[in-house]
């Protein structure tokens, strides 16, 4: 029984992560070792979430399943087995209790980007901090498709009795922004804005119903950024690090030089948690083309 | 008292500056506390790079059943994760660290950039260049 | 040299079992058709004569025995087919720091010839040896020739392992002043340094069979085939000697595939392959044979940073001035620590391949001047550069490092 740990996790959890939890939105500036105090037990409470919601549905399935049974059988043995009908009308009924447990979790369950994605990254990042030193950490994993989020709506409404009706609803959800400096002195920036376009489609079938349909696409944009100081690597050109891409920015500045470099991942489902792989390769890119600055004298 | 070998960092290494305690019961190197946890199921102490290892192993063989994770729970949002993701990291060649931040690695240890330098492959294109070829004796003064 | 071999394989076997007392490391394959190998065993066999029993750790192949036993010397061969040669070289310092670890409290010296073999022994912790470093070549040098992307920061890594070497090593000897002038300039410190010259065993060529195959009049090169070599010169002149139809150019050369290649293309681009007579990778008494029916032995070394700057000391003169043949050589300082002109030997301007084949034609249109030239390299090279007269030297070394370690033995 799963759901058991899960509750077990939850109330172990102190005000403030069950607050996070309800709000799931928060600026941060911590230390690395302090957010990943805060959240490794939200994340460890998500993941039993999830492991008992999806416990849940295969217990309400099999409840739904074994009542169907239950009931052929009744009408099939008639009188001859009295009792199996209450034994029917006990495993139909279990499954309200476990669709209020699952709503119930449901409820308290957080966006896996926070355990698969967040803990991993600030984690990643926190190895080249200087010890001590704080992450800047915005947070906002309310939901994507919020009013407050909302960009755009274009409806294509034919009129009375007219089909097919198209809503498309563009929402902008920067959910992730993370600034701190590393351990060689570069300033490190962050940041995962999605991009979620809601097509809402409602059409008449051959057969003359009318149906709904909803279509989802997101567009994870990360952008990562690095100031490097002029101290610690060589100024480079556009030339230089042609290999970078047309996604690359290149800005100079009067100690350091900006590299920008933008990445965009397409994907239909809405829930889908963001790779940390894809940060940690943007950065490592530009790590990989630059060069340490001339020492001088040598 | 012989310092942690451990190099501490991501995109960056740096030496450990802490004094080790004990023995990696997999490498047999010795580390600070900080970079040694109790390995699960046996108890014995494994240092992080070992752990991580251990952990990316289970994690690449989940299909085989989630248990096997659960093992590393306590470890999985942990620092101990890093290291054996950024094993996996490094060995997939997208990227090489590099040894210089505010703590000074030792630089004449040889990192994998330097090693890449004489693979028989990255010799020199041009017919004047020496190709690998252990009868070849580039020192014969 | 095959007389050197055989002095070694003849010794009776009475120090299998004794523990070694000095210890020799080489990163390079021995044996091995080339002068690297020769001076490996005369060096190493003089160490090993001192300490009364030895150990010599080098590279192998699939063919060599990984342990081998010849009269007092041990020999132990790291067969590795790591292709990548920084890996190779570390393989072969955890081979080097095993055996020197072993044996920290039996060895009295222990000698290397390369920072991957010496950064080891200089790790062992408690040693009671001493150690030498035997300075050939800077592999921080020679290795951007070899390895073009190579990066300053990797080179400067391997300078400062050889900076090591120098720094804690309690003796260095180099084969040329060349070399050890380079050596003070990057820091070394001059008192402990000591110049021992290449060697060779005098042989008279008269008493050597000339290849039944050999034509009437050849010139000869031998030895490796590096762009420092100055083989492309050589080549260059050999198409305005075109003319003596009868000479032809031996070339008993070992090197990479690709580098022989090339020059076997770059032969035939400048179309004298019809005088050239190729010898690849043929054992020390073929080179022997071929030597002593030769002409002129031709060194062009090019006046390169490696030739000129870090030095070296060519065994190829050395060896032929051993059988009385003059040397054609570039005048290179290097050289001139050898050879006087027209004395012992004959120099010209280096990358100069008209001045090359005047020289020749010089040469080979005075054959008593020849002679001459020949005689006396024979008498400067039995006066001062016998393998007996350089080992004496090395073992005086030894001697003294022995008397140093018995009057502090808490050294480390």
């Amino acid at each position: 029984m799963k759901f058991l740990g899960a509750i077990s996790r939850y109330q172990k959890l102190d005000p403030e992560q069950r607050s996070f939890i309800g709000n799931a939105r928060r600026k941060f500036c911590s230390t690395p070792a302090e957010l990943l105090e805060f959240f490794k037990p939200m994340a460890v409470f998500d993941k039993s979430c999830d492991e008992a919601r999806a416990q849940l549905l295969n217990f309400v399935i099999l409840c739904g399943v074994l009542s169907f049974l239950g009931l052929i059988a009744i009408g099939v043995l008639s009188d001859d087995m009295p009792v199996v009908i209450p034994i029917v009308a006990v495993i139909f009924l279990m499954i309200f209790p476990l669709l209020i447990l699952r709503w119930l979790l449901g409820r308290v369950d957080i966006h896996n980007n926070l355990r698969d994605f967040v803990v991993p990254v600030v984690n990643l990042i926190g190895q080249d901090t200087v010890a001590g030193h704080k992450i800047d950490l915005e947070l906002d994993l309310t939901g994507k498709k919020l009013a407050s989020k909302l960009k755009s709506q274009k409806k294509d409404d034919p009129g009375w009795f007219s089909y097919p009706k198209i809503t498309t609803s563009i929402y902008h959800d920067p959910w992730f922004r993370l600034t701190t400096d590393l351990v060689d002195g570069s300033k490190l920036m962050l940041t995962i804005d999605d991009q979620i376009t809601v097509i809402d489609r409602t059409y008449k079938s051959m057969s003359g119903k009318i149906k709904s349909k909803s279509k989802a696409k997101v567009k994870h944009m990360i952008r990562a950024s690095l100031a490097l100081r002029h101290k610690k690597y060589a100024v480079a050109t556009q030339n230089d690090v042609r290999q970078l891409g047309p996604e690359l920015k290149l800005k100079d500045g009067a100690n350091r030089q900006l590299f920008s470099l933008k990445k965009t991942i397409k994907t239909d489902d809405i829930d889908a948690n963001v790779d940390p792989k894809l940060c940690v390769e943007l950065l490592g890119r530009i790590f990989m083309t630059v060069q340490p600055a001339t020492k001088k004298g040598s | 008292m012989e310092n942690c070998n451990m190099k501490r960092g991501f995109f960056f290494l740096r030496d450990c500056d802490y004094p080790a305690h004990q023995s990696c019961s997999s490498c047999g190197k010795s580390f600070c506390n900080e970079h040694l946890r109790l390995k699960p199921g046996i108890s014995a102490p494994f240092c992080l790079d070992c752990l991580g290892k251990t952990m990316q192993q289970s994690i690449q063989g989940k299909d085989k059943g989630v248990s096997t994770r659960d093992n590393y729970d306590d470890y999985y949002y942990d620092t101990a994760w890093c290291y054996g993701y950024r094993s996996n990291y490094y060995s997939s060649g997208s990227y090489k660290p590099w040894y210089f931040g505010s703590v000074n690695a030792d630089d004449s240890d040889f990192n994998d950039s330097d090693i890449r330098v004489f693979d028989a492959a990255s010799e020199s294109d041009d017919p004047d260049a020496e190709a690998f070829d252990p009868e070849a004796n580039v020192f014969d003064s | 040299m095959i007389e050197a071999s055989q002095q070694v394989t003849n010794k009776p076997a009475e120090n299998i079992t004794a523990t070694p007392k000095g210890l020799y490391a080489a990163f390079d394959t021995f044996p091995a058709p080339k002068g690297a190998a020769v001076h490996i065993r005369e060096f190493a066999q003089t160490l090993f004569t001192y300490t009364g029993s030895g150990l010599l750790l080098v590279l192998g192949d699939e063919e060599l025995p990984s342990w081998q036993i010849e009269g007092s010397m041990q020999i132990r061969r790291l067969a590795s087919g790591e292709p990548n040669y920084l890996k190779r070289a570390m393989q072969f310092g955890e081979f080097v720091y095993a055996h020197a670890e072993m044996l920290r409290n039996d060895l009295q010296i222990a000698h290397f010839r390369d920072p991957w073999g010496g950064i080891p022994m200089l790790d062992v912790k408690n040693r009671s040896y001493k150690t030498v470093y035997e300075v050939n070549s800077l592999p921080s040098i020679e290795l951007p020739a070899r390895y073009g992307n190579i990066s300053s920061r990797t080179c400067a890594k391997i300078r400062r392992l050889e900076q090591r070497c120098w720094e804690e090593a309690d003796r260095i000897i180099c084969p040329s002043q060349v070399i050890r002038n380079c050596l003070i300039s990057l820091g070394a410190s001059a008192d402990k340094i000591t110049v021992i010259p290449n060697g060779a065993h005098i042989i008279d060529a008269a008493q050597i069979d000339i290849p039944a195959d050999a034509p009437g009049q050849y010139l000869i090169y031998f030895g490796a085939v590096q762009s420092w070599q100055g083989l492309e010169v050589l080549f260059k002149a050999m198409t305005f000697l075109r003319d003596l139809s009868e000479l032809k150019l031996v070339l008993c050369v070992s090197g990479s595939k690709p580098r022989l290649k090339y020059l076997q293309k770059l032969a035939a681009r400048m179309s004298i392959e019809h005088q050239l007579i190729w010898q690849m990778k043929v054992p020390q008494i073929v080179v022997s044979n071929w030597l002593a029916g030769a002409a002129i032995s031709v060194a062009p070394l090019v006046e390169c940073a490696r030739n000129l700057t870090q030095g070296c000391c060519p065994i190829k003169i050395v060896e032929s001035m051993a059988m009385a043949k003059p040397v054609i050589a570039s005048d290179l300082p290097v050289v001139r620590e050898l050879i006087d002109h027209n004395d012992t030997g004959w120099l010209i301007r280096p990358d100069r391949p008209s001045e090359l084949a005047r020289a020749i034609r010089i040469l080979l249109a005075h054959p008593d001047e020849c002679r001459r030239i020949g005689e006396n390299a024979q008498k400067k090279a039995a006066a001062s550069l016998t393998w007996a007269t350089v080992t004496a030297t090395l073992a005086g070394i030894y001697r003294q490092l022995t008397a140093e370690n018995l009057a502090d033995p808490f050294q480390p």
